[in-house]
């Protein structure tokens, strides 16, 4: 199983998710700053990388995580996902988009834009920081479902086109 | 089979263009009606932004695919090959095709006309004079 986050830039909420799911992040607890950075992806890709898959690592069962950018499109990302999978025989249930995007603060979009956009780091970068943490728990709790569905053996099928991302306890 | 995926990011479906011509179902030289009929077959006014279209097979053997992110900057040739590498296709399998555009002011023109329904006959015209002037250049890219 192949389980792809996707945002706007692939630089700050879905590189988070997917540290939170492999364990780079703590889950019981705010992240620190330095925690954040410490992560590869985070707040590093340009323009050119959008829509790179982008492979983070493999969680404890066996499922390969990837990050992804994909501007404010998502439909996009659906759309050749699933047409890709028809024509090559890449069954729907092989993979779990996951849309990290529409739990991004504005804090975050303010700093992702100035960071990323503008090339201003550091007015931007501690504004995402903040960002990120201010809503992390968020992301927390959408990985958690994810893991949670995959654990007890939940299709996703059904959701694989679509924009996913299950209900979060705000 | 290997699969030959023409794509574009332009505001108008240009790849499935340049693939009718390569499959035989366009002309060479631009044609109204075989293009009015090619346009309304595929739901050109409607086309579904980053939904590969398969167009048949090539004179080559090759199966022909595009795919049109409409007016988005999203690298698709980054997502096709992050896609297909995450599931061990390679260049064997596959090739990919840019389309450039160059008329991308006076597409998305007709394209917004197209949207107002008043406006929807005189936008189509407006992308319909585009097209057959870069229509050359677009049969230019298969022979490139």
């Amino acid at each position: 199983m192949k389980i792809i986050y996707h945002c706007y830039g692939g630089n700050h909420s879905s590189v988070t998710a997917a540290a939170v799911h492999l364990g780079k992040l703590p889950q019981n607890r705010l992240p620190t700053a330095g925690e954040l950075l410490s992560l590869e992806l985070f707040d590093k890709q340009g323009s050119r990388d959008i829509g790179k898959i982008i492979k983070v690592g493999t969680d404890g069962w066996g499922n390969d995580v990837f990050v992804v950018g994909r501007l404010s499109r998502p439909q996009i990302l659906f759309n050749m996902f699933r047409g890709l999978g028809e024509q090559f025989e890449i069954a729907p249930e092989d993979y779990i988009l996951v849309d990290v995007g529409m739990l991004v603060n504005n804090t975050m979009r303010v700093g992702g834009l100035l960071s990323r956009g503008f090339g201003l780091i550091n007015i931007g970068r501690p504004l995402v920081i903040r960002g990120t943490i201010s809503d992390y728990q968020k992301i927390c709790d959408l990985v958690s479902k994810i893991k949670n569905g995959l654990q007890n053996g939940r299709k996703f099928a059904t959701y694989a086109h679509y924009i996913f991302c299950p209900e979060v306890s705000h | 089979m290997k699969t030959k995926i023409f794509y574009c990011t332009s505001p108008y479906p240009l790849a499935p263009l340049v693939a009718g011509v390569l499959t035989g179902r366009l002309p060479s030289v631009f044609d109204q009606k075989t293009f009015r009929d090619f346009a309304c077959a595929n739901n050109f006014s409607l086309y579904p932004q980053g939904k590969p279209v398969c167009l048949g097979i090539s004179p080559t053997g090759e199966k022909v695919m595009a795919i049109s992110t409409g007016n988005a900057s999203i690298n698709p040739d980054n997502i096709i090959n992050g896609f297909l590498t995450m599931y061990g296709l390679g260049s064997n399998h596959y090739s990919l095709v840019k389309v450039t555009c160059r008329e991308r002011f006076w597409l998305l023109l007709g394209r917004f006309m197209m949207a107002i329904p008043f406006l929807n006959n005189p936008g189509r015209l407006v992308i319909e004079w585009r097209i057959k002037k870069i229509y050359p250049d677009l049969v230019e890219t298969l022979r490139s």
